[in-house]
């Protein structure tokens, strides 16, 4: 019985990984394109698995030719936490850059222990923005019932060093028909438009 | 302001200008799927168009225009959008379409286009596929055996048939054929039929090149698509062994787009009708003709020259009447009403059967003189539809599993050899369409005389490919050639 689970495990997690590059590039081509009219910024993507964070952001760095401290200090205290994808957007004008941690699930619905995963990925990389990806599904109603109640939860706020950090999720369903993603309303950030926004926010307020 | 160009922008622009009717304090963006969408029809596909309706298109309204709105199935798929209008109007203003009534009749695309970029083109693209990209398995290329995506576009904006081409050419998806509204486009045989009014401009893309350049949002059409292209591959499966070969015989884009004109069509009576605009007034002989006299910078006007010569040599066209099949009484009326036609002297022969199957479907019979007659495949055509009424069985049904006309020509000698022995051919006596009747049913076959037929164009415009101009035909045109009788 319980090998049987871990073969069901095994085989759902290989299930996801399918998907990580038409993923990667769909979110590439449609920030960037949301992206074009708020400013010069420069978007690209990276698939971390099966390596760590901060590898990722060590080959994004390296193929965009970018030198930021911010990235580089990011790379030291990023090691094995293994994330899916990542987001890198750098606004090329003022060097500053922002890193989305996504991370994809292929289960029927989302629940808190997902969230909770990605919020620990966001606070221990200090990432301002994550975006959670299900694999033709969406959220549990439990968990819709959660955020529904509580609307914080995907709008932390934390204290560090005296300085306010804003943890900020979003929730996305990737069609695999379609090839598409679809941003849920249940998350703080509710679409792609407050997503790119959000963003550019961050970017500003660093 | 400006809303920024972005790719849910795009969709929702793509979604209002392929179904959206907007009124004074409604706006609705139809979806023509009333029976491919039918809730009992296929319940599940009817809610998976919900989900994507809901999916897709409502948040996006809500984000963009501040609308509430809700869907609606029966009578058919829609949603409906009710309160301020402002926000959306002006946004339409912006892009020169004018936010009142159907918008596709009249909006034109070519400012919304020019601030995308690629993504939002996708985007776009798929909207309008997704509202009007009809993929019913029934849409297909004959020749080869592919199945269409099918952008019917009702009303007559000729314009943004063109601009959508265009459109689909830039995301590397050639177009297949438009099947424009136009008579010489929908009724190529018969000079009386008036079903090419409403029928819309269809553009159609093969499944495969669209799904694999563009794509649509909504799963259920995905899905459909799929299938299509499952029935495709088994059809094919004989022809075509592998994908490479596939790729070999893919469709091509504009100019060096292969023109196959088959056959010849009938000079329609409303060639000069007032739906049409001027611009594509006249006889056509080709999709890519009427592409052409629109001004498309891609029409393979090389091609169309060639074709055009052979026009004004007398081929391609018939100033009577190519094919026509109905009851007896309906055929002799017009016969009546026709006084070339109803002038003249007829011979009553019977069907001359073992002269008719021998022969090849392009050669002619009953002639005088070199390439003046009439073609045999239509005869047969004839017989086939007669007796095939007189089974009840209707004409695009096959007959014992056959649908080669000579075949089934064959199994009527066979089977219902009676029915053919009633048939009457009646043959005038000068080259005018020729009547073959049971009495009950009848078929008009018009002749094929290139040597009077090219004293008929009277102008043949090579530069701008506007239509050709043919006079009607007369009693002392065909006293030119030889009697039949």
């Amino acid at each position: 019985m319980f090998k049987r689970k871990i073969n069901l495990d095994k085989k759902t997690r290989k299930g996801e990984r399918t998907y990580y590059n038409e993923i990667a590039t769909w979110l590439k081509d449609h920030v960037s394109a949301t992206l074009k009219d708020l400013g010069n910024y420069l978007v690209d993507v990276e698939v971390c698995y099966p390596k760590d964070l901060s590898e990722g952001i060590e080959r994004l760095i390296r193929r965009n030719k970018i030198s930021s401290a911010e990235l580089q200090r990011k790379i030291d205290f990023t090691k094995e936490l293994k994330v899916d994808i990542i987001l890198l957007i750098y606004d090329v004008a003022s060097e500053r850059s922002e890193i989305v941690i996504c991370e994809v699930k292929r289960k029927e619905g989302l629940s808190l222990k997902d969230c909770s995963q990605l919020l620990g990925y966001c606070i221990s990389a200090d990432c301002n923005l994550g975006l959670l990806i299900n694999v033709d599904g969406g959220l549990t109603d439990t968990f819709r019932n959660i955020l529904a109640q509580n609307t914080t939860l995907t709008h932390i706020v934390q204290m560090v060093n005296d300085e306010k950090k804003i943890r900020k999720m979003a929730f996305l369903t990737w069609e695999s028909k379609t090839k598409r993603g679809i941003f849920l309303p249940n998350g703080f950030i509710k679409n792609l438009r407050e997503f790119s926004q959000d963003i550019v926010n961050c970017l500003k307020q660093k | 302001m400006w809303l920024a160009m972005d790719p849910d922008h795009a969709y929702i622009l793509g979604c209002l200008i392929a179904g959206g009717r907007i009124g004074e304090k409604r706006v609705s963006i139809k979806f023509p799927f009333k029976k491919w969408g039918k809730i009992t029809e296929d319940p599940l596909r009817a809610a998976n168009i919900f989900r994507s309706i809901v999916q897709h298109i409502q948040p996006k309204l809500k984000e963009l225009y501040e609308l509430d709105s809700y869907p609606v199935p029966e009578p058919e798929w829609q949603i409906i959008c009710e309160g301020d209008l402002t926000k959306l109007s002006k946004d339409l203003v912006l892009y020169g379409i004018k936010p009142q009534g159907i918008l596709r009749e009249h909006a034109s695309i070519s400012n919304i286009v020019s601030r995308m970029d690629l993504v939002c083109k996708r985007d776009f693209i798929a909207a309008i596929a997704d509202v009007i990209g009809s993929v019913r398995p029934s849409h297909r290329r004959f020749d080869m055996g592919h199945t269409i995506v099918s952008f019917e576009i009702l009303g007559e904006n000729f314009h943004l048939v063109m601009e959508l081409c265009h459109l689909l050419r830039e995301l590397g998806c050639p177009v297949d054929q438009i099947l424009w509204e136009h008579p010489n486009m929908h009724c190529g045989y018969d000079p009386w039929n008036d079903k090419w009014i409403n029928k819309g401009n269809k553009l159609r893309v093969l499944t495969w090149d669209f799904v694999r350049n563009a794509s649509f949002a909504f799963g259920s059409k995905v899905v459909a698509a799929e299938r299509n292209l499952e029935i495709e591959m088994r059809i094919l499966k004989e022809q075509i062994k592998s994908r490479l070969q596939r790729r070999e015989i893919r469709n091509e884009f504009c100019p060096k787009k292969c023109i196959q004109i088959k056959g010849i069509k009938t000079v329609h009576k409303h060639e000069f009708h007032e739906r049409l605009m001027p611009k594509v007034q006249g006889h056509f002989i080709h999709f890519t003709h009427i592409c052409a006299a629109m001004g498309c910078p891609y029409a393979p006007k090389n091609q169309l020259k060639r074709k055009l010569q052979m026009v004004q040599q007398g081929y391609l066209f018939n100033p009577f009447v190519v094919y026509k099949f109905g009851d007896y009484y309906e055929i002799n009326k017009i016969v009546e009403s026709e006084p070339i036609m109803a002038h003249r002297k007829y011979k009553s022969i019977k069907v001359p059967i073992n002269e008719i199957v021998t022969q090849k479907d392009s050669s002619l019979i009953f002639k005088k003189a070199k390439n003046v007659g009439y073609r045999v495949g239509f005869i047969k055509d004839a017989i086939n539809q007669i007796v095939k009424a007189n089974l009840g069985i209707t004409r695009r049904k096959k007959l014992n599993g056959e649908s080669n006309r000579t075949e089934i020509l064959k199994i009527i000698l066979r089977k219902y050899r009676k029915y053919v022995e009633d048939i009457n051919i009646f043959i005038p006596e000068l080259p005018t369409p020729i009547i073959i009747t049971d009495y009950k049913w009848a078929a008009l076959i018009g002749p094929e005389n290139p040597l009077v037929y090219k004293k008929l164009v009277t102008k043949v415009d090579f530069s701008n490919f506007t239509g050709i101009i043919i006079t009607p035909i007369e009693e002392k045109h065909l006293c030119l050639n030889a009697r039949l009788i």
